[in-house]
């Protein structure tokens, strides 16, 4: 049985819903980054199996290493805001934080 | 002396002579309730001041008698060609008025200093004084018309703020506002006379348009004046109305009838305030007034004068005869005597008017100050024994001789000299003017004989009723009660009366006791002469008023001795009547039964007949105007006022419920969609991410749908 691009998309999808369900269900702000690592690297999956398909240029792997680079820019400055969001509330607990909505 | 002083000096004299005066009204004015304690002397010693600068500037005035004295006239007000200067007058009767003035104004002061001793607002009172006393100064001086007018208005204004001085009391109030309106009216014919010399000569300069009738002509029966710059022509009419309208001012303000109703009622002010101004100084403003216009008077004028004066001397001494108050007793007698003095204009004898007015000024003065230690002395006794009386009521007086042994010699004396008994001042200055009346009635005959008349008959109705007054008030037992406790005025009180009464002798006046012809005043007094003008009869020539003088002074004897002899019988016939044995007579009080009787004691109901002719009408005129003006004019007005609330108040439902309803609206909505819309940011992160996978999810779905 052979390896077929449906299923590297199948990963992916589950991949997917497990950062999705993790980002919504989550109350902590860091596990809700962790969330949102999981369904970028999900995108990222997704494109580096379609780059198969692509020998020449493998444009999917380059556009994945690029989505790795902001995804680690975005990690870092989301996690330094949550450093400050937790120093000045003493949470993380998204709930909590909803100041915006008050 | 006027070289020692030199011009300048003169000048400075002159401004101090004015400053003074209002120097005093202005400062304890500002002062106010602090002023108090030396209101009385601030304001004696600065007219005490003044007095003496009017008495140094005296002798000028006497020597200049023209227009050239020594301060220039000043430009005032130009509008255009128009050009209003203020000039003064220097001559002896502006020099004599001036000193008179300032000398009845010091003792009234003194005099005021004990008698308003209690007031709390002294101040106010001599601040008064001084401002009357400023006027009346300006009044005198001044050449010009329009300036004579405005100080004569002053002098209006200082007497109706000091008759209302205790305006507490609704009677003073009331009486200052009546002295005030019934002048207007005769104001306005003074206004009238001077529109008529402006509109004629185009100038108001007493001066100039001396010299200005001189040149004015009549031609084609109409009066021309063509001069270098100014050439008009009036009507020939207008000479006698110029006159008339300027006398109407003086009818007005020296109580002459038909306007007399105004000074017995000014005697709600305090009594040394009658002495100043209603009976030595601004009441005899008319009659000086008539001396200065006397030469635009031509005989028509000059006849209505005359009647106009007998008239209100007649009047006057027969109100006195009735009267109780006896501060309204010598309020008649002003205007009996303001009447002679009119009557002596009116007949041309412009000197003995003048001189009456002096002599007059003193010892009237004298009886009103002397009637105020007496009214102060009634005053003090009924305080002592808590009586609640009229002080000024003659019923309640009585043997006041010897009660008051310093105040009623000079009392006596002032009305020796107003009854006109011989070696008196009051003798020789009615005298003269009797005579010259006669003398005037016998040359122009006929009804002109009735004026002299009537002037004859008031002096005995004179002698009657002040010998009627003098029994009732220092004469037989005193009526009060009790005269325990009753003391004559302390010296700051009696000495001013006694010093207004020595004016009252003949000596002041004139060496010779029985003639006045040779007395200083007379010599001193130039009367001007008539204007002549070009081609009109009806105007006395100098000749002629000569020719009058020589007739009086011809008559001269036999009437100073009938008119004394009309005064004895009138004392002789009050004493029969008033005698200290006929006590029971003044107990019963006599009402007043009768026309005559009634005619005497209200005044001739004159003030009834202005209630009825003039008071009544006004009111129901104005009652009238007020109900065209509530049902014509208002409703006019609120149907007016209705209708445009009314479109108002459409306009305010149209903008309400449509143009704001439609803005509403939308406002409505925003708020509406923002509300719904809200709820999605509501600050829950992961709220969004839950909307917008479902939003993708959904719109993946319908892309998908759209392509296959």
């Amino acid at each position: 049985m052979s390896i077929e691009l449906s299923h590297y998309l199948l990963i992916a999808a589950i991949l997917f819903c497990v950062g999705l369900s993790v980002a919504v269900t989550r109350k902590n702000a860091i596990f809700v980054l962790i969330g949102i690592e999981l369904m970028l690297n999900a995108a990222n999956l997704n494109l580096v199996a379609f780059s198969q398909f692509d020998p020449d240029k493998l444009q999917g792997q380059s556009l994945a290493l690029f989505v790795i680079v902001v995804a680690a820019a975005e990690a870092s400055v989301a996690l330094a805001i949550v450093l400050q969001v937790y120093k000045y509330y003493k949470t993380s607990n998204l709930d909590q934080l909803k100041k915006l909505g008050d | 002396m006027i070289c020692d002083l030199g011009i300048s000096a003169y000048q400075n004299l002159y401004l101090a002579l004015f400053l003074l005066p209002l120097g005093s009204f202005a400062l304890l004015f500002l002062l106010g309730k602090k002023g108090n304690t030396i209101a009385p002397v601030l304001g004696t010693a600065l007219i005490g001041f003044a007095f003496v600068q009017a008495l140094l500037y005296l002798d000028a005035a006497f020597a200049w008698d023209n227009m050239h004295g020594p301060v220039p006239s000043l430009s005032w007000l130009s509008i255009g060609n128009t050009e209003i200067t203020m000039s003064f007058r220097h001559d002896s009767l502006a020099g004599l008025m001036q000193v008179l003035v300032c000398f009845v104004s010091l003792l009234v002061h003194l005099f005021s200093s004990k008698y308003m001793q209690e007031d709390p607002a002294r101040y106010r009172y001599f601040a008064f004084l001084g401002l009357f006393t400023f006027s009346m100064l300006a009044l005198v001086s001044f050449d010009n018309l329009l300036f004579i007018f405005i100080a004569w208005e002053l002098v209006g204004l200082s007497s109706y703020l000091l008759i209302g001085f205790w305006w507490r009391k609704g009677r003073a109030a009331a009486a200052a506002k009546k002295a005030f309106v019934v002048n207007r009216i005769g104001d306005a014919g003074f206004l009238i006379g001077i529109m008529i010399l402006y509109a004629q000569f185009e100038t108001l300069s007493l001066n100039e348009l001396m010299h200005m009738y001189d040149d004015s002509i009549i031609r084609a029966g109409r009066w021309v004046y063509e001069g270098a710059e100014v050439a008009h022509s009036l009507p020939l009419v207008f000479i006698t109305i110029a006159g008339i309208a300027l006398f109407c001012g003086a009818i007005g303000k020296s109580a002459q009838f038909p306007l007399q109703i105004w000074l017995p009622d000014a005697m709600e002010g305090p009594t040394p305030v009658s002495a100043l101004i209603h009976a030595a100084t601004m009441v005899a403003a008319g009659v000086y007034l008539v001396g200065r216009i006397f030469f635009l008077l031509d005989i028509p004028a000059m006849t209505f004068i005359a009647f106009i004066g007998a008239l209100t001397a007649f009047m006057g001494a027969v109100v006195a005869m009735r009267q109780y108050d006896i501060k309204k007793v010598l309020a008649y007698s002003t205007i009996s005597q303001l009447g002679y003095m009119m009557l002596g204009m009116g007949v041309g004898a412009w000197e003995a008017s003048l001189f009456h007015l002096f002599t007059h000024a003193f010892f009237k003065a004298a009886l009103f100050l002397g009637a105020g230690s007496v009214i102060h002395a009634m005053h003090g006794w009924a305080h002592k024994h808590h009586k609640d009386i009229d002080a000024q009521d003659m019923r309640h007086m009585g043997g006041l001789l010897r009660l008051m042994p310093k105040t009623s010699p000079a009392f006596l004396l002032a009305s020796a000299a107003l009854v006109g008994l011989p070696f008196t001042s009051g003798f020789l200055s009615k005298d003269a003017i009797l005579s010259a009346s006669l003398a005037w009635g016998n040359a122009h005959g006929g009804p002109h004989l009735i004026a002299p008349a009537l002037a004859f008959f008031s002096v005995a109705l004179t002698a009657w009723y002040v010998c009627r007054m003098i029994l009732l008030v220092f004469f037989g037992k005193f009526r009060g009660g009790n005269k325990a406790g009753f003391s004559d005025v302390p010296a700051l009180m009696w000495i001013p009366v006694a010093l207004l009464a020595t004016g009252s002798l003949f000596i002041v006046f004139s060496i010779n006791p029985l003639d006045a012809a040779s007395g200083w005043l007379q010599e001193v007094l130039q009367s001007p002469r008539s204007a002549r003008i070009t081609g009109y009869a009806p105007m006395h020539s100098l000749t002629e008023l000569n020719g009058l003088r020589h007739q009086a002074h011809r008559l001269h004897l036999v009437v100073s001795l009938f008119a004394v002899l009309l005064s004895f019988m009138g004392i002789l016939l009050a004493w029969r009547r008033f005698r200290p044995g006929n006590v029971q007579f003044y107990l019963g009080l006599p009402a007043t039964k009768g026309l005559i009787a009634g005619l005497s004691a209200f005044n001739w109901y004159l003030d009834a007949i202005y209630r009825v002719l003039v008071v009544r009408p006004v009111l129901r005129l104005a009652t009238l105007s007020q109900s065209i003006d509530n049902h014509m004019i208002d409703r006019t007005i609120h149907v007016l006022a209705k209708s445009t609330v009314l479109v108002a108040w459409m306009t305010a439902w149209a903008d309400r419920w449509i143009v704001d309803g439609a803005v509403k609206a939308i406002a409505w909505l925003a708020a509406f969609t923002g509300t719904v819309t809200k709820k999605i940011q509501g600050g829950n992160i992961q709220g969004y991410f839950v909307w917008s996978v479902l939003f993708m999810t959904l719109l993946i779905l319908a892309m998908w749908s759209w392509m296959t």
